[in-house]
């Protein structure tokens, strides 16, 4: 669950399973992320987990996380 | 005390089990995918692993279609009264465990499905994998949504040909359901290349973990409604339950030691292999098979199979008094119909049931005989 480098800007994942994997997708590519809790930042769903990511690589990792099939999306207001 | 009943849950654990659900209940047990404090995300990465584990061990390509249930039992409920829909027909074989036909009766009974059983063992002459599916084939009708079968009887050694059974399914485009409740972590197995749609698995038995957890593996596209409803720990905003897996039946929290104590016995399964396993538990079977062939007045039910369990009854002494009398001399082992009335009457045993000796990895041939002099000192008595 460590971060190497975490600012800023954060994808919606879901559950934490999904969290978990994506963060694992994005660490096979040497993209370094942490799961962050961010409930009721997404409009009425409750609580969900998301991944926090350096800005500079935000678009790297949706690619990545598209690329796999994984469903996200950024977070509004953490940039 | 010589432990034989294995085919009832493996004992004692192997020490690896017993540390990781101390270490569980004691380091960093929090509940997982809850809340975002170092225990709760600790858990959470320690059941995420569980599922990598058991998919990878059953050749699933998505840990997240690994969904941890109490046990073998619940996943059969699971897979049944989540996939099948009023007025769907399914076949299930003359070998089942009650955990497959009590759920089937009762859907029936209340008029949700109609089932049929086919034959897949003989006592009288054995079936080939080609002769199994021709009798499914035949018992298929319009509306036949799934086959159920157990992998491995829990009262015999007799296995049925999943890959081939598979097969047929997927041709015909039927849901494929397998009950590897005695087969798992003993015999090998996989979701993909079998071609199984949903199997159901204990934690406690052949995968050497505690009870209290089980799994139901889905094939792709599978999707079941949950059995039971409730927190899955996101969307918890929304009144339904999450439409992804495994969420969407795992409501409430997980028995997190005991996925611990699954985790580290599949670990301590695939260091000494299932093919190891396999050959040491019907070695020993055999073993006893050649002692118990020459007792007097023992029968033995479906001898041409090879396995690690083995059913006898005696015309001197009920099966019950043949326990209580092991019992005594400090053997563990079972009798009566083993929850598998449907299976007893398939190998015709006697009113009163039959003895069952299911030995485990860690029994010995030294142990295999004295318990066949016990049953010949018993029998003589």
């Amino acid at each position: 669950m460590e971060a190497k480098q975490t600012s800023g800007c954060a994808i919606a994942l879901g559950s934490l399973n999904r969290a978990i994997r994506a963060r694992d997708l994005l660490a096979s590519a040497a993209l370094f992320s942490k799961i962050i809790k961010a409930d009721g930042k997404l409009s009425n769903q409750g609580c969900f987990y998301a991944l926090e990511v350096p800005c500079a690589s935000l678009k790297k990792a949706l690619d990545l996380l598209r690329r796999a099939g994984i469903k996200g999306q950024v977070l509004p207001g953490r940039k | 005390m010589i432990y034989l009943d294995h085919a009832a849950t493996t004992f004692p654990k192997p020490k690896e089990v017993v540390e990781a659900v101390s270490e569980c209940l004691s380091v960093w047990g929090g509940n997982p995918g809850r809340g975002s404090h170092r225990l709760s995300l600790e858990a959470a990465e320690r059941i995420y692993a569980a599922r990598e584990e058991a998919a990878a061990f059953f050749d699933c390509p998505d840990p997240l279609r690994v969904v941890f249930t109490p046990g073998a039992t619940y996943s059969i409920n699971l897979a049944l009264k989540g996939l099948l829909n009023y007025g769907d027909h399914l076949l299930c074989s003359n070998l089942e465990h009650n955990a497959v036909l009590r759920p089937l009766e009762r859907l029936r009974k209340e008029g949700r499905i109609t089932y049929g059983v086919f034959c897949a063992y003989d006592p009288d002459r054995p079936l080939s994998a080609e002769e199994i599916c021709k009798n499914i084939e035949q018992k298929i009708k319009r509306n036949t949504r799934m086959v159920i079968c157990t992998h491995a009887s829990n009262i015999c050694s007799a296995t049925l040909p999943i890959e081939a059974i598979g097969s047929l399914c997927r041709k015909r485009g039927i849901l494929f359901c397998v009950d590897a409740a005695q087969s798992a972590g003993r015999i090998p197995l996989s979701v993909t290349r079998m071609k199984i749609d949903a199997l159901c698995l204990p934690g406690h038995k052949g995968l050497l973990g505690p009870a209290g957890c089980g799994a139901l593996i889905l094939g792709k596209g599978i999707l079941p409604k949950p059995l039971v409803e409730g927190g899955s720990g996101y969307r918890s905003l929304l009144p339904d339950m999450p439409v992804e897996l495994p969420e969407r039946c795992e409501a409430g929290t997980l028995p997190v030691p005991a996925i611990a104590g699954l985790c580290a016995g599949l670990e301590v399964v695939k260091r000494i292999g299932v093919e190891a396993i396999e050959k040491k538990e019907t070695e020993l079977t055999e073993a006893l098979k050649a002692r118990l062939v020459q007792v007097p007045g023992l029968k033995l039910y479906a001898p041409e199979q090879k396995g690690g369990v083995l059913l006898f009854s005696s015309d001197q002494r009920p099966a019950t008094e043949i326990g209580e009398e092991l019992n005594a001399r400090g053997f563990c082992v079972r009798t009566g119909f083993h929850c598998a009335a449907l299976a007893h009457k398939t190998l015709r045993t006697p009113q009163g049931g039959a003895v069952r000796v299911s030995p485990g990895y860690g029994n010995t041939i030294e142990e295999i005989s004295s318990l066949a002099d016990a049953i010949e000192e018993i029998l003589h008595a």
